[in-house]
């Protein structure tokens, strides 16, 4: 082994991360190698062969003494109760952040409902427009959701939970800078009073409403 | 004579002596310190520098645990966890008397430019003491908890409350530094 590679590897070497092979390779060269045992040497043996500590005698008599005589009895129940909610609030991290994710699309269901939108989509015979489709089609909503397959594309969160409500949302960000959404028809079983078209579907488009760095 | 203590852990498993701990139970957690106080000792010893803090901070450590066992996180081993709260203690204490210390190194400091050490005065690489005062206490602890106390990354980086790749380069520039104090000190000895 040469010294410039000792060098490097002498990093992963203290941090214990070099295969077993590559570490003895390491330990021959530093045994013989008067340049690399002088330049490495003293850490090496400084952080593998330390001089021993001793405690002194009696500490561990003075300590639980000490732990006696200041809390004589079991440790305080507030320390407990808070340690219990702490724990608690540290595995279920995530279920906190789940929990807050969904009253973020719940407060903003409730709040749309208050809109009653001034982007309704029209309607023809074959479509219906069901209550959960009004209060989705709220500005707020809709460029909120635009903003989200903009960015996470059609399987973000929010777009899969607003598809899931309302069955006839069909997000696809056609063109990164020009989201659109449209409103599947539904069938209702009525026969249809007008001639289909191609694309008859309404689209609601979006752009206004979205940054413009979203496009860029 | 000093006593050295065995950690070796055998008997009931940690966590079993915990519970019994916090519901009260004296021995249990006097089995724990036979266990830890090593361990624990040991870091605050070589964080502090001196016998007397570390005797005080091991005392703290212990009695902090014990009134926040509740506290624990058993995704941590016991020990670990004593071993934060101990360095946390230790680093308190550094840096209340931070005034002083800095004081004291800038001393050092000056002692050693344009001195020609005898070979007798060079400390030997094992004096791990006079060495790791020569480094900073965040880069200190780093290299002390990874090294002596063999604890991963992770844990460090929550002792230190930074993050795992500070902890990564805390270890590289106290090494850094305490390679070139070495070799210097070599150099200059001869």
């Amino acid at each position: 082994m040469e010294c410039r590679r000792l060098d490097k590897l002498m990093d992963a070497y203290l941090d214990r991360e070099l295969e077993p092979a590559s570490a003895a390779e390491v330990d021959v060269h530093l045994a013989a190698c008067d340049r690399c045992r002088r330049e490495w040497g003293g850490l090496v043996t400084l952080l593998t062969d330390p001089l021993p500590i001793e405690e002194p005698l009696g500490l561990r008599g003075r300590i639980v003494a000490r732990v006696q005589e200041e809390i004589p009895g079991p440790p305080a129940r507030i320390i407990t109760t808070f340690g219990r909610t702490a724990r608690w609030m540290r595995w279920h991290r995530y279920v906190g952040a789940v929990a807050a994710c969904m009253a973020f699309f719940v407060t903003g269901w409730l709040v749309s409902g208050w809109w009653k939108g001034s982007h309704i989509l029209p309607t023809d015979g074959d479509t219906t427009r069901s209550p959960s489709v009004t209060v989705v089609a709220s500005p707020w909503i809709m460029s909120s959701l635009a903003q989200a397959a903009a960015m996470t594309g059609p399987i973000s969160p929010a777009v899969l939970l607003a598809q899931a409500v309302v069955p006839e949302l069909m997000i696809t960000p056609a063109a990164m800078n020009e989201p659109t959404i449209r409103m599947r028809p539904r069938m209702t079983g009525k026969p249809a009073t007008q001639p289909a078209e191609p694309f008859a579907t309404p689209e609601f488009h979006v752009l206004p409403m979205v940054p413009r760095f979203l496009g860029a | 004579m000093r006593q050295n203590l065995d950690d070796s852990g055998t008997g009931p498993a940690d966590l079993e002596l915990v519970d019994a701990a916090a519901k009260g139970d004296r021995q249990a957690y006097g089995t724990l310190v036979d266990r830890h106080l090593k361990s624990v000792y040991g870091v605050a010893l070589r964080i502090l520098g001196n016998s007397s803090d570390a005797e005080d901070v091991s005392q703290d450590a212990f009695l902090r645990a014990f009134e926040r066992l509740e506290l624990f996180d058993r995704r941590w081993s016991f020990r670990n966890w004593l071993l934060k709260i101990a360095s946390n203690l230790a680093i308190n204490r550094i840096r209340s008397r931070g005034r002083e210390r800095r004081l004291q190194l800038k001393i050092a400091d000056a002692d050693r430019p344009g001195c020609e050490p005898e070979q007798a005065d060079v400390p030997s690489p094992r004096e791990w003491a006079y060495w790791l005062d020569q480094i900073d206490e965040a880069q200190r602890t780093a290299i002390v908890l990874f090294h002596f106390q063999d604890m991963p990354y992770a844990e460090i980086a929550e002792v230190l409350q930074v993050p795992v790749n500070t902890v990564r380069t805390y270890l590289y520039r106290g090494r850094k530094r305490l390679r070139e104090l070495m070799s210097g000190q070599q150099t200059e000895s001869g």
